[in-house]
């Protein structure tokens, strides 16, 4: 059984972004990055994330909010210390900046993945950026979709059960 | 008798643990008083040094003057004036200082030329040479946010149109400061000053350019490495090379440093280096490189009495010609007078740009000898002062908010 496992792991590995990509790029949690912050904390109520966009027209992935970026967001400024060099980070606390929008309190560094990326180089990825999610984009950073972790173990347990 | 095997290795470890452990200590004893860690890293580094030391035990020094000890202590000590321009440079989101508004934007740059202008006179009427004068000028630069954002928090007025201003121009003030005492060290007259500028200019041109140009598959291809750290090994390696370049060319490895730090930092590879730069630098060499300032102060300069009127003209400098250039350029930026004063108050705090310089300007020799020493003192002196009379200021200034706020 052991053997098993392995050999659909392996098969796994081999397999492309895009056959675990949800292909319902809608369905995701979108923001744009004009919006009020507020509305990152209103989606981010039910979703562990959410992708920021240009705009929904254009789709241009800019950045992410996650759970973390609104705790930074909320800190009590009283917790913030000011090292040289690091006030900008400092600006996205709402308590300092006024009228913040989502593109004040989101990650804009953005590990992302392609369409034909394999799965092993995904895992990798993840791993090394400790990662559960990495958005999926095409040749000009428009947002096509997302591949998950969860996505990944859903997968893997159902090859499972078939094989087994 | 000897028991123990003293040598200079086991001495110069032995010094760089006490360094730490004390450094940290001080530095958080300071902290909870509210006062910057810097000043008790430093203030470590002073109790460390031969000066302090020889006091009571002129015998214990020999050490000091060995070569063998003191140059590892000061290029790890200008290693970690490279690492904090690295950081800076890796924490300044571009976004945001593209976003500096006008207000800020204004009277920061007001703020940066009117002491570096009467500074540089002072120096020339107190009868130092052109570039000391010019050193002299640039060292009353940038503002040390640390302890008005502080203070603004704790007077609860950092959310106020002074208190966003203040922190946007920080981030804007700190990277003038590290160009003007470039200028200043590269420049022995006005004539050489364009050039040096030109200069500068154009290696930042093309440092960016070819930085922005291939830093992406720079990055991407170092992913493909496997090797433990290899993102963070070779960042720190590239960063080395650009200052090593810029140092070859305008005599500005921090420079080099800081944009290392600004164009990495614009890849999202760079997130996780972020935390791993830090570690290696707080935890480490940056401390070393206070404590190693420090330990450079000669107590005896404290009784000279060309070191006490340095001392007292760049204190007056420093505040005056800050709160009138910051003052000035917020109230030509749209504040009223009142709002432009706190502005002005708020940026009276000078550290870490001020101790880089003082030390950059002495390793390029634009000081040397015993105006070296002079200018330590005076710097101390005046980095301590500027430090400890803004949070009572910034609270009177600020008297009629808070009790606005009920406070």
């Amino acid at each position: 059984m052991h053997e098993k496992i392995r050999n659909i792991l392996k098969k796994m590995y081999d397999m492309k972004v895009s056959d675990f990509m949800d292909p319902r790029a809608w369905d995701m949690p979108l923001l744009e990055k004009d919006e009020p912050v507020s509305h990152a904390f209103f989606m981010l109520r039910s979703n562990n994330h959410a992708w920021v966009v240009e705009s929904e027209k254009n789709m241009k992935l800019v950045g992410v909010v996650e759970r973390t970026d609104l705790l930074r967001a909320m800190l009590p400024p009283d917790a913030l210390t000011y090292a040289y060099g690091s006030v900008s980070m400092k600006i996205k606390n709402i308590f300092i900046k006024k009228d913040a929008k989502v593109d004040d309190v989101m990650t804009h560094k953005l590990i992302t993945a392609e369409k034909d990326m394999l799965i092993r180089d995904v895992m990798i990825k993840m791993k090394k950026y400790e990662l559960e999610r990495l958005p999926v984009v095409d040749k000009n950073g428009v947002l096509i979709g997302e591949v998950t972790l969860k996505s990944l173990i859903i997968h893997f347990t159902r090859l499972m059960r078939e094989t087994l | 008798m000897n028991i123990l095997n003293i040598d200079l290795y086991s001495i110069l470890i032995a010094y760089i643990g006490i360094a730490l452990i004390l450094a940290k200590i001080m530095g958080s004893l300071f902290e909870k008083y509210r006062l910057p860690a810097v000043l008790g890293e430093i203030l470590t580094g002073v109790f460390l040094g031969s000066s302090f030391i020889s006091i009571f035990s002129p015998s214990l020094s020999w050490f000091y003057k060995d070569p063998e000890f003191h140059y590892p202590l000061e290029h790890i000590g200008h290693i970690g004036i490279l690492l904090l321009l690295f950081i800076s440079g890796l924490e300044t989101d571009v976004r945001t200082l593209k976003k500096t508004g006008k207000v800020a934007t204004i009277s920061t740059v007001m703020g940066v030329i009117t002491p570096f202008i009467l500074g540089y006179i002072a120096g020339i009427l107190m009868g130092y040479s052109n570039q000391t004068s010019m050193v002299l000028g640039a060292l009353l630069t940038a503002t040390s946010i640390g302890v008005t954002a502080r203070t603004m928090m704790d007077l609860g007025v950092l959310s106020s149109d002074v208190g966003t201003a203040s922190l946007s121009a920080s981030v804007m003030d700190d990277f003038l400061g590290i160009i003007a005492i470039i200028l200043a060290i590269g420049a022995s007259s006005i004539i050489s000053l364009a050039i040096v500028g030109v200069n500068m200019l154009l290696l930042i041109v093309l440092e960016l350019m070819v930085g922005m140009l291939v830093i992406k598959y720079i990055m991407r291809a170092m992913e493909k490495i496997k090797t433990t750290k290899a993102i963070l090994g070779m960042s720190f390696g590239l960063m080395l090379l650009f200052a090593a370049f810029s140092q070859m060319t305008v005599q500005a490895a921090i420079e080099g440093a800081f944009f290392a730090g600004i164009i990495i930092g614009t890849t999202a590879e760079s997130k996780i280096i972020n935390d791993d730069v830090k570690a290696i630098a707080y935890g480490f060499f940056i401390p070393m490189f206070f404590v190693y300032i420090g330990s450079l102060i000669n107590l005896q300069v404290f009784t000279n009495m060309k070191a006490i009127i340095l001392a007292v003209v760049i204190v007056i400098i420093a505040i005056v010609g800050k709160v009138i250039g910051r003052a000035v350029g917020a109230k030509m930026g749209g504040f009223n007078w009142k709002q432009s004063l706190q502005m002005g108050i708020g940026s009276i705090p000078r550290m870490e740009v001020a101790l880089v310089s003082i030390m950059i300007a002495i390793k390029g020799g634009a000081v040397k000898g015993e105006l070296a020493d002079i200018f330590l003192a005076a710097t101390m002196i005046f980095v301590t002062v500027t430090t400890l009379i803004t949070p009572p200021l910034l609270k009177w200034s600020f008297k009629d908010e808070i009790q606005q706020n009920g406070g």
